[in-house]
């Protein structure tokens, strides 16, 4: 396991909100990190795939019922190596930002990361 | 209002209405060509293409789902600029980019996004319009433009280039330009394979072994990597762009491992025959039928070797004359040359030499 290569505050959003997610035992998927993190798409992607490569965090596709017509959803969760390190870092980097500040605690969104249970471990990835 | 303007009312009206409809499918068509663009693993493609249909399947309003595509494919192509340059680490991507430094980080400023799909599109198009200019001038036997350009490709390169345009020399017919060539180009890094040159062209004696000639093709080619490595490694500044040579990196290594790439199967053959074992050398060279830079080697060896019978040198001409002209690789000519050479003297027209070659024969 490597560290992500850059440290860059999109970076530190994105594993703010993993961490906490990880606390709560959910699963995010993109969109939910793209809302919590203020950041767009592309930006978020690019961490996600640092992250991944760095193997800091796994993700695993959603169970979509049979009979549900939509595309699958892909959850993502820091590894245990990755929260350990995420959390180093965060604490390096923002040490006076209280988790109560995380974007994750706005209202609303907790509910709908609530929603996302896990489960379904070993889907395709 | 007049009637054409309520026919344009109406039509606009239509117009809207279906694109409206049809955006959600067109947004999907988007992101699957941004996870095309921005990717290049085919599973990575195919993840993030359900991926993000999945994410604008979620947004509200059919306009809303075509918006947040584009807005991917914005990303991805913003990604692929980088990559693009990434994967051209030639001499004149860092020329270019070097001249992008001075103007925006030097000066203490970011670099903004149409300076780097400037950049992109300059390299991009130049190493191209270069081979097509030299290859012209080549064709129509310019010499003056050809050496121009060749000697322009070696002002701050490595060795290759003095190689290059030595050969190109040689197939012009001027010999004595081709040595001086070759003796400039011992002051370069790859001074070994030019002081063979050297040595084949002013027919003195050899001042290399065969097992130091093996080496010294190797070494250009080893120069050449390190080369792109070192100029890789200047461009780390860019973070993006470090992860990606990084990742190219682990990809060759991971293929040269696996023997895939053909130019490690050559490694091998060259090593196989340094070591003198002929049998293993060209079965690793004919391992690799799919490229004919390959089999050129292979027929090298053999002629080294004197192995090819003379009764198959003409097939052997008529084989390989077409593909040397289509992708005039040195060695390949120089194979051709000798072939013809040899021909020639079986043949008991060691004068026929002459008018067909305008080189010297490599020495035997």
């Amino acid at each position: 396991v490597t560290d992500p290569i850059r440290i860059t505050q999109p970076l530190l959003d994105v594993l703010e909100m993993l961490i906490l997610a990880l606390r709560d035992d959910v699963d995010v998927h993109g969109w939910a990190i793209m809302k919590a993190a203020h950041r767009s798409g592309p930006t978020v992607y690019g961490v996600l795939d640092r992250l991944e490569s760095a193997g800091w965090v796994t993700a695993r596709w959603e169970d979509v019922p049979a009979n549900v017509n939509r595309p699958r959803r892909r959850l993502y969760r820091l590894t245990a190596t990755g929260n350990s390190a995420a959390s180093k870092l965060l604490a390096e980097r923002r040490p006076s930002r209280s988790t109560v500040d995380s974007p994750l605690f706005r209202p609303g969104l907790l509910g709908r990361l609530r929603g996302m249970p896990r489960g379904g471990r070993g889907a395709t990835t | 209002v007049n009637l054409v303007e309520i026919a344009f009312t109406v039509v606009l009206g239509l117009i809207v209405n279906e694109a409206s409809d049809v955006s959600p499918r067109m947004a999907v068509l988007v992101v699957r060509l941004a996870a095309r663009v921005a990717y290049t693993t085919p599973e990575l493609k195919d993840t993030r293409t359900e991926e993000w249909a999945a994410i604008v399947h979620d947004r509200p309003g059919k306009l809303l789902k075509l918006a947040t595509s584009l807005g991917f494919l914005a990303g991805a192509l913003l990604r692929r600029s980088r990559l693009g340059m990434a994967g051209i680490a030639s001499r004149r991507l860092h020329v270019v980019l070097e001249w992008v430094a001075r103007l925006t980080i030097a000066r203490g400023r970011r670099l903004r996004l149409y300076e780097l799909l400037l950049a992109g599109l300059v390299a991009l198009g130049y190493r191209p319009a270069e081979n097509w200019l030299a290859r012209l001038y080549e064709l129509q036997q310019r010499f003056l433009g050809a050496v121009a350009i060749y000697w322009y490709s070696t002002s701050r390169h490595n060795g290759v280039g003095w190689l290059r345009l030595g050969t190109l020399l040689e197939m012009l017919g001027r010999i004595d330009d081709a040595i001086l060539v070759y003796r400039q180009a011992t002051a370069t890094p790859n001074a070994h394979l030019a002081r063979a040159e050297l040595a084949r062209l002013t027919n003195e004696r050899a001042v290399l072994s065969q097992r130091d000639q093996y080496r010294a093709i190797l070494t250009p080619v080893l120069d050449t990597e390190q080369a792109l490595l070192a100029r890789s490694a200047e461009m780390l500044s860019e973070p993006a762009v470090a992860r990606i040579i990084r990742a190219q990196r682990r990809e060759g290594v991971t293929r040269l491992l696996l023997g895939e790439e053909w130019d490690a199967r050559l490694h091998c053959a060259l090593l196989h025959d340094l070591d003198g074992d002929l049998d293993r050398a060209l079965a690793a060279c004919l391992s690799t039928r799919q490229d004919v830079a390959a089999r050129w080697r292979a027929y090298e060896l053999l002629e080294r070797h004197d192995l090819i019978p003379p009764e198959d040198r003409p097939l052997l001409q008529v084989t390989l004359v077409p593909h040397v002209e289509s992708q005039p690789i040195p060695y390949g000519v120089r194979l051709i040359h000798t072939l013809r050479r040899t021909t020639a003297r079986d043949a008991g027209n060691p004068s026929g030499v002459a008018e067909t070659l305008p080189i010297h024969a490599p020495r035997r």
